[in-house]
């Protein structure tokens, strides 16, 4: 019974504490670079969203780095979930280095603003989810390596009831779990 | 006060180790939450408390006497008006010029080995007919129990809940208890850890059962009170699980891929209604607990989330944009029929049946407001019990007079309670984090 308990919380505990884990490094060979404004040659720093190595523009939004692979952040409007146009190149780099390396994988994480129910918003950042998936795929992306994520209103990256503040939670992140 | 110490040493020692490492880390700031009772109503039953006597040898835990918890339990309901002398027992003329209608009395006496006698009287002020109408004693209530210190402030509760019943005719809900999730901020400002607590439906005695880095959300009662389901986000992923209270062992439940969300348990205590992304929409499907047997209820492209059971099962609520905006539909488990409950209003979500299934209380907004309404079956109506504009996770009480609701109070996340008549309001007011998504206990034993 004790040893039953004591592998179970183990996992538990494990699992608790890889979310700490941080900046995934990738294998050298894989890391294609690409000519970047400000990036030192050869310097390769891949980061987790959220984490710092992202620049952002005027309103705070992440600037999606157009080399691959690149953890993104996608934006949206009020309850939409219709792909900005000026995101599409991003996501095309993505994809293409998605497709020419297969058992590369992504996960989708979509993100709502904080008016309304907490469950709908699952729904909401879902659907903002699945709209990304859905151009990757057509780009020639496998299902197989794009997993999902809603997490709703849950995980702000802005507390403020200000528009800006709603419009940086109203997005998906993409982040590569492998390369 | 709340003797926060003590209630986490004894929540402790009930603990398995292993779940103490889990918690072990976490620093509590956050406290018991305390009533404010912010709108009453004006015809209240007014009653009469009587500290009792000796009741200074035997001090509840929060440093309150056991006449104390009964006020403001009895207060709080919103339906009593307390009268209390202080003096000691006055006679009934005099509680009728008062105006009061009924007294309550009582006296402890110290047994030792820390065991206390403790009896009650609840007395009408006037003389009460027996059946042939001869006069005969007004008193309507008088029990005697023996309690330790310990079970001091949850006897106080009971004998609350036997005044309430008696006099109200309905079965009172200061035994019960409230679960809710904590979120507490970084030096950013930003969510850094989620907690699951428990605490009894005044506020008193908060315990975590679970902290983590990662969002916990749609915390509900099993029908028996002794276990909870919850969302949690560990690993990345949105999965379901049970935890026993007693024991603090949790089990990962449903872990479907994509999402997987909004559990609620059967009357019957043996399914969980909940929302899977599996077939590629966020749908409706209930899970066998026993079998693990999936079955999807509802199909196609919609969001449809949030379910909430009939108390005789049959039936479940649920919210779909189906017809464009969040709105609410029931679906009948025998027919697989589904309506539309709900067409006032731009976005109704979150809803559950009152327990006399005269209507449903949900989340609802008008004029871009987000507030907490009542829709009666039989005439349709809307009635909004609050509209702060940012009221949302509506729970009702089991005996379906009052509502615990997330709200917003000077920029922190709180919970507040508002009677399914909108006349009784009460604000929880939290010291540290933000307090959302409360769930209200069955009835306790």
């Amino acid at each position: 019974m004790k040893i039953v308990q004591l592998v179970k919380i183990s996992v538990v505990i494990i699992g608790i504490a890889s979310l700490a884990a941080c900046a995934k490094k990738p294998k050298p060979e894989e890391a294609p670079y690409g000519a970047e404004q400000g990036m030192a040659g050869g310097a390769q720093a891949y980061s987790e969203a959220g984490e710092a190595g992202f620049r952002v523009d005027a309103n705070g939004k992440r600037i999606n780095p157009l080399r691959a692979p690149a953890n993104q952040a996608y934006y949206f409007s009020y309850d939409s979930n219709a792909i900005d146009a000026s995101d599409e190149q991003a996501m095309g780099v993505q994809a293409s280095y998605l497709v020419s390396h297969p058992s590369a994988k992504i996960r989708l994480e979509g993100n709502t603003d904080n008016h309304g129910s907490r469950e709908y918003n699952i729904g909401l950042g879902w659907r903002r989810d699945q709209a990304v998936a859905t151009y990757l795929k057509q780009q020639g992306v496998k299902s197989s390596q794009i997993q999902m994520l809603s997490n709703g209103k849950e995980k702000p990256v802005a507390m403020g009831d200000d528009e800006r503040s709603r419009s940086l939670n109203r997005r998906v992140d993409l982040i590569y779990v492998s390369y | 006060m709340c003797m926060i110490l003590t209630a986490i040493i004894n929540f402790f020692a009930r603990l398995l180790v292993p779940l103490l490492t889990l918690l072990a880390w976490v620093n509590y700031s956050y406290a018991a939450v305390d009533l404010e009772l912010t709108q009453g109503i004006s015809a209240a039953l007014p009653i009469a408390v009587i500290p009792f006597a000796n009741e200074n040898q035997a001090i509840a835990a929060g440093n309150q006497s056991v006449t104390e918890i009964i006020k403001n339990d009895l207060q709080n309901s919103g339906e009593f008006r307390i009268k209390g002398s202080g003096l000691g027992s006055e006679d009934n003329a005099f509680w009728r010029k008062q105006g009061v209608n009924d007294v309550v009395t009582g006296s402890v006496s110290v047994l030792g080995g820390g065991k206390y006698q403790v009896s009650f009287q609840l007395a009408s002020v006037f003389n009460q007919p027996n059946a042939d109408l001869t006069s005969s004693s007004p008193v309507l209530i008088n029990q005697t129990f023996t309690v330790n210190q310990v079970g001091l402030r949850r006897l106080a509760h009971h004998i609350s809940d036997l005044i309430y019943e008696k006099l109200t005719g309905v079965r009172g809900i200061f035994s019960t208890q409230i679960t809710y999730i904590v979120v507490q901020r970084n030096n950013s400002g930003l969510p850094a850890k989620y907690i699951l607590e428990v605490a009894d439906a005044d506020g008193f005695n908060s315990r975590p059962l679970l902290a983590s880095p990662q969002p916990l959300m749609s915390p509900t009662w099993a029908p028996n009170g002794r276990q909870i389901a919850y969302v949690s986000f560990e690993n990345n992923k949105a999965n379901i699980y049970l935890q026993d209270l007693a024991s603090g062992s949790r089990r990962l439940q449903v872990q479907y891929p994509g999402n997987n969300g909004a559990p609620a348990f059967s009357p019957d205590g043996k399914k969980l209604a909940l929302v899977l992304t599996l077939s590629g929409n966020p749908k409706i499907y209930t899970f066998d607990l026993s079998s693990n047997q999936l079955t999807q209820i509802t199909q196609g492209y919609s969001i449809d989330t949030e379910p909430a059971w009939s108390l005789d099962g049959r039936a479940l609520l649920f919210t779909s944009d189906a017809g464009g905006n969040p709105q609410i539909y029931r679906y009948d488990l025998a027919s697989k029929q589904t309506e539309r409950v709900t067409f006032d209003g731009d976005y109704n979500a979150r809803a559950s049946f009152l327990p006399d299934r005269k209507g449903i209380i949900m989340m609802h907004r008008k004029s871009g407001a987000f507030g907490i309404a009542r829709q009666d079956f039989e005439t349709g109506r809307v009635s909004i019990l609050t509209q702060t504009g940012v009221d949302e996770s509506p729970s009702l009480a089991p005996n379906g007079k009052m509502v615990i609701y997330a709200t917003k109070y000077q920029g922190r996340g709180v919970l507040a309670v508002v009677s399914t008549d909108g006349r009784i309001k009460l604000r929880l007011p939290s010291r540290g984090g933000d307090v959302q998504e409360p769930a209200w206990s069955p009835f306790v034993g």
